[in-house]
C-alpha cells in the first residue's frame, strides 16, 4: 500500500538556559494507509517531539525544526503555511494527548469543544455539529451521550475524558490518528477499555495510527510495526512480531529484559540497564546508547551507526551483531 | 483470621473514613470518604506482601494508616504484638524507628533545601541513634549501600535523576535499621529501564538485612516479581489475598481475574491468543460505595445476594482468602 506519511531526516532543537538540547536528531519513518505504527521509548527520547514537529506544534522559540521533511499525500507538512497546516491538523491528521485532565478547556462544555473541529473544518452549523457529536460520543461508549453535551470536563472521569478526547480527534474522519501516550495516566482496567476502543475504531474507520508509548506491553497487542527511539533517534524498527522475537539492538534487548512478565513461568532477576538516558546538549556524534551498552566496541564511541536493514522489514542502528557479539560486516 | 506467631504486622478490621464537611466556621460533617473499610491481613517476618489495586482504591491510605500517619477510624494495627492505635505517642515514636516508608514521588518527598547528607542523617539525629559526628560516616555507608557515590553527601536533591532520588529515599528509610518498610509505589514515577534498577536494589537489601516489605503498587507484573503474597484491593476492601503463585495462576475473585487479563504482555504472539475480560464503567465513588459487594456494579456475574450482603472475607483453601459470594 502507498505511503500516507513519509518523514525524512527530521531534526528538532530547543534553546534552553543550559544550552541547546538536540531532542530529535534525524528521524525517518513511513506510515502506510491503515497501518498502526508504535513509537516506543523512555521519557526524553524525543518520541513526542517527533510527532509534534511533524504537525508544526513545537513552540518557536524555544523550539525549532531545523531539518527534514514530512510528506503527507505529496505535500511537505513542514513547508506549509500556518493556514494550510491548520486545515490538516484536526481534520486529516488529528491527535490524542496524554493527559485527559489537562487537555480540555475546563470552562467550556464538552459539546462545544468536540463540535469545534466540525464547525471549523467542515463548516457545520452548531445544531448539525451537536447531532454529530452526540453520535461520536455514543460511538466511543459514553452512556446517555445526548444528555452529556452540556457537561463540563470535570464531570467526567479520566477514562471517560480520554474517550471524549478520542471522539474529538475522530470527528472529521481523519486519515491518521496520532495518540501520544493516551493510556499512561489511566488505570489498567481503563487502559484495556481504551486500547480495545482504539482497535475497534481503527478497524471500522480504516485509519492509520501512530501510537506513542513507553509501554512495550500495550504496543505488542496493537501495532503492526514498532519503532524504538533513544536519544532522539530511531535505533530499531521492525514488524511487531519480529521485534519481540528477534530484538537486535542492545537497548531493545535491555528494555525487554527489564520488564517482569505476568505470564512468565519463573521468577528471574530483572536485567537492569545501568546508567541514565542522555540529555543531548550536543548532537550525538557517537552512538547515544554507547555509555550504557554492554556490547560496546571501540567504534561505538567515535561513530554513530545509521539505521540499516538487517533482514526484510527490520532496521537497526548498531555496529555490533548482538547474537555473535562481533562487529557487523 | 488465624493468628500466627511469626506475624510481624497484623492488621485487624482497619477502617479509615475521611470526613466531608460543609460550612466555613461551623463545620458539620455531611458524609465520609470510605477510603479503607474493614480490612484485615498480616505480614510475616521477612516476606513481601504486595498490595495492588487501581488509583483511589485505598492502598496508599492503608500504608499510611498502618504507620499511624493517618489515625484509623477504628480497628487495630499490631506491630510486634503491640497495638499501635492505642500506644501512647512517646512509645509510638520509638516504634516508628522500626517501620519506615519509601514514598511514590521522588521529586516531592525530598526536601529541596536539604543536602543528601542532611536528608539521610536526619532520622539518625531525631531518634538520637548516633552522635552528630558519627552521623556522617553512617550516611556515607548508607549511600554506598544503595549504590550512590558517598561523595554526594553535600549535593542537593535537584542534582539527581529520579532513580537516584528514589535511592536516596531508600537510604533514608534504611537509616534507622527498620524491620518493616512500606514502599508506596516506589517505582511508578520512574522510567522502565530505571525501575528494574530500583527493584533489584530493594530485593538485594531485603536479603542482606532480612527486611519485611509492604509493597504497594498498581503494576501487577512488578508486584508478581517482587512479592511472596499478594492482596488485591478494590474500593477500600481487600477482595482477594493469596500466595503469589496461587493468585496469579488461579485468581478466584472476578475483579482479580479482570485485572490480570487487562495487563498487557510484551509479546505480540501471546497477546493474540489472549481472551480479555473488559470491565465496563468506572470505579464508583468511595463517598457512596455500592451496598453489599463493592464490585457488583462492574461484575458480569453479579446476582441478587451481591447487592444485599457484603461477602465475607474467608479462606477457601490454605492461605487463599477471597471475598465473593460466588466462590
Amino acid at each position: 500500500m502507498a505511503d500516507l506519511l513519509n518523514v525524512q531526516g527530521l531534526e528538532t532543537i530547543f534553546h534552553t538556559r543550559e544550552g541547546t538540547v538536540h531532542a530529535v536528531n534525524g528521524v525517518s519513518f513511513q506510515l502506510k494507509e491503515g497501518e498502526t505504527l508504535g513509537i516506543v521509548g523512555e521519557s526524553g527520547c524525543g518520541k513526542s517531539v517527533t510527532v509534534m514537529s511533524m504537525l508544526g506544534l513545537i513552540p518557536t522559540p524555544p523550539g525549532k525544526v531545523t531539518a527534514g521533511k514530512a510528506v503527507y499525500l505529496g505535500k511537505d507538512l513542514l513547508r506549509m503555511s500556518d493556514d494550510e497546516i491548520r486545515h490538516i491538523r484536526g481534520s486529516q491528521i488529528s491527535m490524542v494527548f496524554q493527559d485527559p485532565m489537562t487537555s480540555f478547556n475546563p470552562v467550556l462544555t464538552i459539546g462545544l469543544q468536540v463540535a469545534e473541529p466540525l464547525e471549523i473544518h467542515l463548516g457545520m452549523s452548531r445544531k448539525q455539529a451537536f447531532d454529530r457529536v452526540a453520535e461520536m460520543l455514543q460511538m466511543v461508549g459514553i452512556p446517555k451521550a445526548k444528555d452529556r453535551l452540556n457537561d463540563f470536563p470535570h464531570q467526567f472521569s479520566g477514562g471517560m475524558r480520554q474517550r471524549v478526547m478520542i471522539a474529538m480527534a475522530l470527528t472529521c474522519n481523519p486519515q491518521v490518528l496520532i495518540a501520544d501516550e493516551p493510556t499512561t495516566a489511566l488505570d489498567v482496567t481503563i487502559q484495556a477499555q481504551i486500547v480495545e476502543l482504539a482497535k475497534r475504531l481503527r478497524d471500522e474507520l480504516g485509519m492509520a495510527m501512530i501510537w506513542i508509548t513507553h509501554d512495550l506491553g500495550v504496543i505488542a497487542g496493537l501495532a503492526d510495526r514498532v519503532a524504538v527511539m533513544y536519544g532522539g533517534l530511531i535505533i530499531e524498527e521492525a514488524v511487531v512480531k519480529d521485534l519481540y522475537a528477534n530484538p537486535t539492538h542492545p537497548y531493545t534487548l535491555g528494555l525487554l529484559g527489564s520488564l517482569p512478565r505476568i505470564d512468565a513461568d519463573e521468577r528471574r532477576r530483572l536485567v537492569s540497564i545501568d546508567g541514565l538516558p542522555p540529555v543531548l546538549f550536543d548532537k550525538p556524534t557517537s552512538c547515544p546508547f554507547a555509555p550504557r551498552c554492554t556490547y560496546r566496541i571501540d567504534r561505538c564511541t567515535v561513530e554513530n551507526p545509521s539505521l540499516e536493514f538487517t533482514a526484510a522489514g527490520h532496521r537497526v542502528a548498531c555496529w555490533v551483531d548482538v547474537q555473535s557479539r562481533r562487529p557487523r560486516s | 483470621m488465624t493468628t500466627e506467631q511469626n506475624a510481624l504486622l497484623r492488621v485487624e478490621n482497619l477502617v479509615k473514613h475521611f470526613p466531608i464537611t460543609q460550612g466555613i466556621i461551623f463545620q458539620k460533617q455531611v458524609g465520609a470518604v470510605h477510603a479503607v473499610d474493614d480490612i484485615s491481613f498480616e505480614i510475616k517476618k521477612g516476606e513481601t506482601l504486595g498490595l495492588v489495586g487501581e488509583s483511589g482504591c485505598g492502598k496508599s491510605t492503608t500504608g499510611r494508616t498502618i504507620l499511624q500517619l493517618h489515625r484509623p477510624t477504628s480497628g487495630h494495627v499490631f506491630f510486634e504484638d503491640k497495638d499501635l492505635v492505642t500506644l501512647p505517642s512517646e512509645d509510638l515514636r520509638k516504634m516508628r524507628r522500626k517501620m519506615q516508608m519509601v514514598f511514590q514521588d521522588p521529586y516531592a518527598s525530598l526536601n529541596p533545601r536539604m543536602t543528601v547528607g542532611e536528608i539521610i542523617g536526619e532520622p539518625l539525629l531525631v531518634h538520637n541513634v548516633v552522635e552528630r559526628n558519627e552521623a556522617d560516616e553512617r550516611v556515607e555507608n548508607l549511600l554506598r549501600l544503595v549504590g550512590l557515590n558517598p561523595a554526594f553527601t553535600n549535593r542537593y536533591p535537584h542534582e539527581f535523576s529520579g532513580g537516584q532520588r528514589q535511592r536516596i529515599g531508600v537510604a533514608r528509610a534504611l537509616a534507622l535499621q527498620p524491620s518493616l518498610i512500606i514502599c508506596d509505589e516506589p517505582i511508578s514515577a520512574l522510567d522502565v529501564s530505571v525501575q528494574a534498577q530500583v527493584v533489584n536494589l530493594l530485593e538485594d537489601l531485603q536479603q542482606q538485612f532480612d527486611l519485611t516489605y509492604l509493597f504497594i503498587a498498581h503494576d501487577l507484573s512488578m508486584v508478581r516479581h517482587i512479592s511472596s503474597r499478594v492482596a488485591v484491593m478494590y474500593l477500600g476492601v481487600i477482595v482477594e489475598l493469596a500466595s503469589r503463585d496461587a493468585l496469579y495462576a488461579n485468581p478466584l475473585h472476578p475483579y482479580t481475574q479482570a485485572l490480570l487479563s487487562a495487563i498487557p504482555i510484551p509479546d505480540p504472539i501471546a497477546e493474540e491468543k489472549r481472551q480479555r475480560i473488559i470491565l465496563v464503567g468506572d470505579v464508583p465513588s468511595p463517598v457512596n460505595p455500592p451496598s453489599g459487594c463493592r464490585f457488583r456494579t462492574r461484575c458480569s456475574l453479579a446476582v441478587e445476594t451481591c447487592a444485599e450482603t457484603r461477602p465475607e472475607f474467608r479462606e477457601v483453601s490454605s492461605g487463599h482468602f477471597v471475598a465473593c459470594h460466588l466462590v
